[in-house]
């Protein structure tokens, strides 16, 4: 009798380190698995890029279009096109809250503002303070700013300067 | 579960060992069920982080931004034109102020004593120190092998990409040759080195690459690198 229990913890036992690798190849795998997974995908970024490259190579953005050729310039502003009105004619979306933007245009110094412009203006002044703020939630906002060095083009003369956009995308 | 043989009444019989086998069935049940929990577990851990790991999609558009910038110094007035003097070359040509294209095309020589040379020179360090500090560097190759190349800036970031470029302008003269139109002392030695140039590895993150005529109709390239496309914010506040 005592043989048969000494052999029946001993077979226990035995199973033992099995069980362990058996655990241990879970949890690997799950790691690894849960390393390379995530179920919420950020598309900020990408949404930031799409509407800088919107703004500098639309042609019936603010960036200068030769008439004849219709050829666009990007990189080179044209300062009668930079406004609210042009902005919200180009990028244009049927419903308010979608990306909004403010452009500084700064001359070569870069300390003298020479324009500045908004896309979607309301919603960018409603969300700025929230979004600078860095508060969270779904009724605030991010805001990504970069800035570019430019042309800008005002009577028929082209001048250098730096273009700063601030993009607020609402969460 | 343990099988005696013994042996009754001239008889060999076989006797299971009933109470052993019963706790092996009970343990091997309760390994299976701890088995299936820490299953569980992993899978509410996984579900758990997972949710809170937040996947960006990549949004850099290759040498999108980079091209953007150089383009802008090329279609950019040139800096100190008052110091330098540079000669305008084509007077009857184009807008009154001078950019940094047309001192690009009007350097196509080995000479850099020149004064468009110097205004060249000038006006790239300028522009690029400003906007980069000292993370770039800038090349301008020359589809005629005459002229050396020049180069700007600060770093090696250009090297690696000189490599393949290299490769390709020796596949371009295999090519050219099996064709019989590479001959080295033949003419088409220019349209060669140019079409090598044109097929610069152009979508490299963080390189840039512009083709600009020379006066002679042979093409210069500028090629053009940094770590960062944009410039500091904090700079311009």
């Amino acid at each position: 009798m005592l043989n048969n229990k000494r052999g029946g913890v001993g077979e226990i036992l035995e199973h033992f380190p099995k069980i362990l690798l058996t655990i241990a190849v879970m949890a690997g795998i799950f790691l690894l698995v849960g390393y390379y997974t995530s179920l919420t995908i950020n598309i900020k970024p990408v949404e930031v890029e799409v509407l800088f490259n919107r703004i500098m190579y639309s042609p019936n953005s603010i960036m200068y279009m030769d008439n004849v050729t219709g050829r666009v310039h990007p990189g080179i502003i044209n300062l009668d096109n930079f406004t609210d009105e042009t902005l919200d004619r180009a990028i244009n979306y049927s419903y308010e809250r979608h990306l909004a933007a403010k452009l500084d245009l700064y001359g070569s110094d870069r300390r003298k503002l020479v324009s500045t412009t908004y896309l979607n203006k309301v919603l960018y002044e409603r969300l700025e303070p929230l979004a600078v703020s860095g508060q969270k939630g779904a009724g605030s906002a991010d805001i990504k700013t970069r800035a570019n060095p430019v042309i800008y083009r005002k009577d028929g003369v082209n001048y250098p300067g730096f273009l700063k956009i601030s993009i607020i995308i609402p969460n | 579960m343990l099988m005696r043989m013994i042996r009754q009444n001239n008889s060999w019989i076989c006797k299971l060992s009933q109470k052993k086998g019963m706790f092996d069935t009970v343990v091997t049940i309760f390994s299976v069920l701890f088995l299936v929990f820490v299953f569980i577990v992993f899978v509410f851990l996984f579900k758990m982080s997972a949710k809170h790991r937040e996947g960006a999609i990549d949004s850099d558009f290759s040498s999108l931004n980079t091209e953007l910038m150089l383009k802008t110094y090329l279609k950019s007035p040139a800096y100190d034109l008052d110091r330098n003097n540079p000669k305008d070359l084509t007077p009857s040509v184009g807008e009154d102020r001078l950019t940094n294209a047309d001192l690009v095309s009007w350097t196509c020589s080995n000479n850099v004593k020149e004064p468009n040379y110097k205004a060249l020179k000038s006006s790239v360090n300028n522009f690029f120190d400003n906007v980069y500090s000292d993370d770039w560097e800038m090349w301008i190759l020359y589809s005629n092998q005459n002229i050396k190349r020049k180069s700007f800036g600060h770093g090696a970031g250009l090297d690696s990409i000189w490599t393949d470029i290299k490769k390709g302008i020796n596949r371009l003269y295999t090519a050219a040759g099996f064709a019989g139109i590479g001959n080295v002392a033949g003419g088409m030695q220019g349209a060669v080195s140019s079409l090598s140039l044109i097929s610069a590895p152009y979508r490299k993150n963080g390189f840039g690459s512009q083709l600009i005529p020379c006066q002679d109709g042979t093409l210069a390239a500028v090629m053009f690198y940094s770590h960062v496309a944009y410039v500091e914010v904090k700079l311009l506040k």
